[in-house]
């Protein structure tokens, strides 16, 4: 019998550190960097390629309820150690006018290593994430889960969207950031796995020959998770608002939780090829909450937020038994008013003005703390 | 099964360059409808559209019978092709990628790209990347998927031959075929998943036009993948070449490969089909490292030099250059193992040039015009 899961949550955010009078993206890490690692008030902060991006993660909770609140711990501490040196903290997927090519790279090996591996890609590689991970202690189930899931993701980037602006410049896309992902190998939605063995056969193959140490190495927008007993989801742009965070990781749960029940009563959510589920995945990064995808269990186009929709309610019960309701909430407010692409997009046509985008950025980013 | 044709068709687009600063004036591409050229231009100072407009070039190689053909049309039109550029007063350049061009493409495109780029937004803007397309007649469909699958393996290692776009907007990428990534960002690109059939394959793309995710096939740009309305195999990995040897070599290498696949299929026997992540992943190592790096041979999980790699894939295709009557065209393959593909040598000239981006659009420039 596959065995419940666990379906504790984590949260792992990358911010961006900018400096609260030019906006622009400004080195930090470094100023705390002692052996490769820092750790703070109990907190260890992940330097990242660039000196001017910090990766925290939330350690492992069993409840929603219980991340939120690591989530509000997490960036009120991040919040305040960028203060102490006159800086703010921007969780957006992309800054909306600082250029990659400017910004220092951390000078730690394993970073030099990186760079001389993807050469210009790395250094272009500036995006910003969200990874949440849901727990799962059973690795067939897991792949099981990661097969089917695939075909929601789009849908939830499209919730996520907070990238719209790249170098200066209106994209036309709400998330530059997936499309700028998608330039390294191993990314994007992967391919069906038919079985635990074919995905170790899999990274097997390419940890034999040498061209990845392990399988932390595989980029996939959704993947096991190669230490932790979690399924990894990390398709979303980092969610400025912390409800909005929130509300995402409360559908992953929930989702989750639906196809265990699902596949007890011997039944699954079709399994789609990956080409089908790319064109979604483009229409989200293209148009995000605005634009429609397609429906390939009946073949027709149909708006992303009716879909999304229909994905809630078949959620439902799920968020009944987790007891999730007031946290999925903000979902259906995003549906009306859109995501922070949208919002991002709204400030800028009112100022014309990027730089109040990065301040509207930094003021949601507090917000709910 | 009906026995392939083989037949050639070859479709390349070319840069205009201002001989004094170097920069990219404009470029031409064959249109989708394959019956004229387009022009795309920098500034309106310069009108190569109206000229193009009263037909001066012959357009859309007509299929070639076999290489000798193939070889015929491509030199005229490369000639012709020069005669417009230098009436012009502009040189022609056959690269991925203009060196250090900042123009990063215009909105007034040509009709055909126009959905493209409302579809693509600022990704379809910054595609100023010129590839090589290799037609291969295969007129059966189901045997046309069935090469589809298995010919994906060996896209990578074409590739390596084939690769000279390293610099873009002034910068040494790092990459050798910069362009490949450029591409790989749009929608529906890179290398296909594999295909139970003509069937499936037909479907997927069936279910894009119904679906309006696409206004027709054309949208669809695979490295290889059956032609939507002609009865050919397309291959479109390679960057555009600025020797015409080099685009010969590589398109007699293509045609002896897909023979290869089809002797195989008729003695029951096959490539084996690999996942397209493995395949991907070779393609990664082509695009960065050329045939200066390591391939990862995934039947015996061991990665090998390149050249190697190619030098095997040409001894399994020579006994088909025979019957195809493309010997000397395929012996090429080996100049350019020795030599290093034009990736390989724009770099050298850069070094050598001290970093001067001029140098190499001039050496591109000699190669492109080197027709004889």
């Amino acid at each position: 019998m596959i065995a419940r899961p666990s379906l504790s949550l984590g949260i792992e955010e990358e911010y961006q550190i900018v400096d609260p009078t030019t906006r622009e993206m400004r080195s930090f890490i470094t100023q705390f960097l002692d052996n490769e690692r820092v750790i703070m008030v109990e907190r260890e902060l992940k330097p990242e390629l660039h000196q001017s991006m910090v990766e925290l993660g939330t350690p492992a909770c069993d409840t929603i309820a219980q991340l939120k609140e690591e989530l509000v711990k997490q960036r009120s501490f991040i919040i305040g150690l960028a203060a102490q040196k006159d800086l703010a903290v921007v969780a957006a997927a992309t800054h909306p006018f600082s250029r990659w090519l400017d910004q220092p790279v951390t000078p730690l090996p394993r970073y030099q290593g990186v760079l001389e591996e993807m050469q210009l890609l790395a250094q272009r590689l500036l995006i910003f994430g969200m990874h949440v991970h849901v727990g799962i202690a059973d690795r067939a189930f897991a792949i099981d889960a990661m097969n089917v899931v695939r075909y929601i993701l789009p849908h939830i980037l499209a919730l996520s969207t907070s990238s719209p602006f790249w170098l200066g410049r209106n994209t036309g896309l709400k998330s530059y950031r997936s499309v700028v992902f998608e330039d390294f190998p191993r990314s994007g939605i992967p391919d069906i796995c038919r079985s635990v063995a074919d995905y170790d056969n899999l990274v097997g193959s390419l940890a034999n020959v040498g061209v990845i140490p392990d399988a932390s190495k595989i980029w996939w927008d959704v993947r096991p998770h190669h230490k932790y007993p979690t399924l990894e989801f990390r398709i979303c742009d980092i969610c400025p608002r912390v409800d909005e965070a929130i509300a995402i990781a409360t559908i992953f749960q929930a989702t989750v939780l639906w196809l265990w029940k699902l596949r007890r009563k011997n039944l699954t959510f079709r399994i789609y090829r990956r080409d089908q589920i790319e064109e979604n995945r483009w229409r989200a990064s293209r148009y995000g909450l605005d634009g429609k995808m397609v429906d390939f269990g009946k073949s027709i186009e149909a708006p992303t937020c009716d879909l999304i929709r229909e994905l809630l309610e078949m959620i439902s019960e799920e968020i009944d038994e987790l007891g999730t309701q007031t946290y999925i909430a903000p979902i259906e407010r995003m549906l009306q008013q859109g995501s922070s692409a949208d919002r991002q997009l709204r400030v800028f046509a009112d100022t014309g003005d990027l730089k109040a985008v990065v301040d509207h950025l930094i003021a949601e980013t507090k917000e709910g703390l | 099964m009906a026995y392939p044709s083989f037949n050639i068709g070859i479709e390349e687009e070319y840069q205009l360059i201002e001989p004094t600063s170097r920069e990219l004036l404009g470029y031409v591409r064959q249109s989708m409808s394959r019956d004229r050229m387009v022009v795309n231009e920098r500034t309106d100072a310069t009108d190569f559209a109206q000229q193009l407009g009263d037909s001066v070039i012959e357009v859309g190689t007509p299929v070639a019978a076999d290489i000798k053909e193939a070889r015929v049309q491509l030199l005229r039109l490369r000639t012709q092709m020069l005669h417009f550029a230098q009436s012009n007063g502009c040189r022609l350049a056959a690269s991925g990628t203009h060196p250090f061009s900042h123009w990063e493409g215009r909105s007034e495109v040509m009709p055909g790209y126009r959905a493209i780029l409302e579809d693509a937004q600022m990704i379809a803007r910054r595609i100023l990347a010129f590839g090589l397309r290799v037609h291969i007649g295969v007129e059966d469909r189901e045997l046309a998927v069935d090469v589809m699958n298995t010919m994906r393996y060996v896209l990578p290692h074409i590739l390596c031959l084939a690769t000279s776009s390293p610099f873009w907007n002034g910068r040494n990428t790092g990459l050798k075929s910069y362009r490949s990534v450029l591409m790989d960002a749009l929608p529906r690109t890179g290398i296909p998943g594999s295909f139970a059939g003509y069937q499936e394959y037909h479907g997927y793309i069936d279910t894009l036009v119904r679906t309006n995710s696409i206004p027709d096939a054309r949208r669809v740009r695979y490295d290889i993948m059956p032609h939507h309305r002609f009865p050919t195999l397309v291959i479109r990995i390679c960057d555009m070449l600025p020797n015409y040897l080099d685009t010969l070599a590589v398109t007699a290498l293509i045609q002896a490969t897909v023979a290869w696949m089809t002797d195989l299929r008729r003695r029951n026997l096959a490539f084996r089909t690999y996942e397209r992540l493995l395949i991907a992943e070779n393609k990664w190592r082509a695009v960065r490292y050329g045939l200066e790096g390591k391939l990862i041979d995934w039947g015996i999980e061991q990665m090998a030099p390149a050249t190697d790699l190619l030098r095997e894939l040409l001894a399994f295709v020579t006994p088909f250059a025979q019957k195809l009557n493309s010997e000397s065209e395929l012996a090429h393959i080996e100049t350019i193992l020795q030599r290093g593909a034009n990736a390989e040598q724009q770099l050298q000239v850069w070094n050598s040039a001290g970093g001067d981006m001029k140098a190499v659009v001039d050496f591109i420039v000699a190669e492109t015009e080197k027709i004889a």
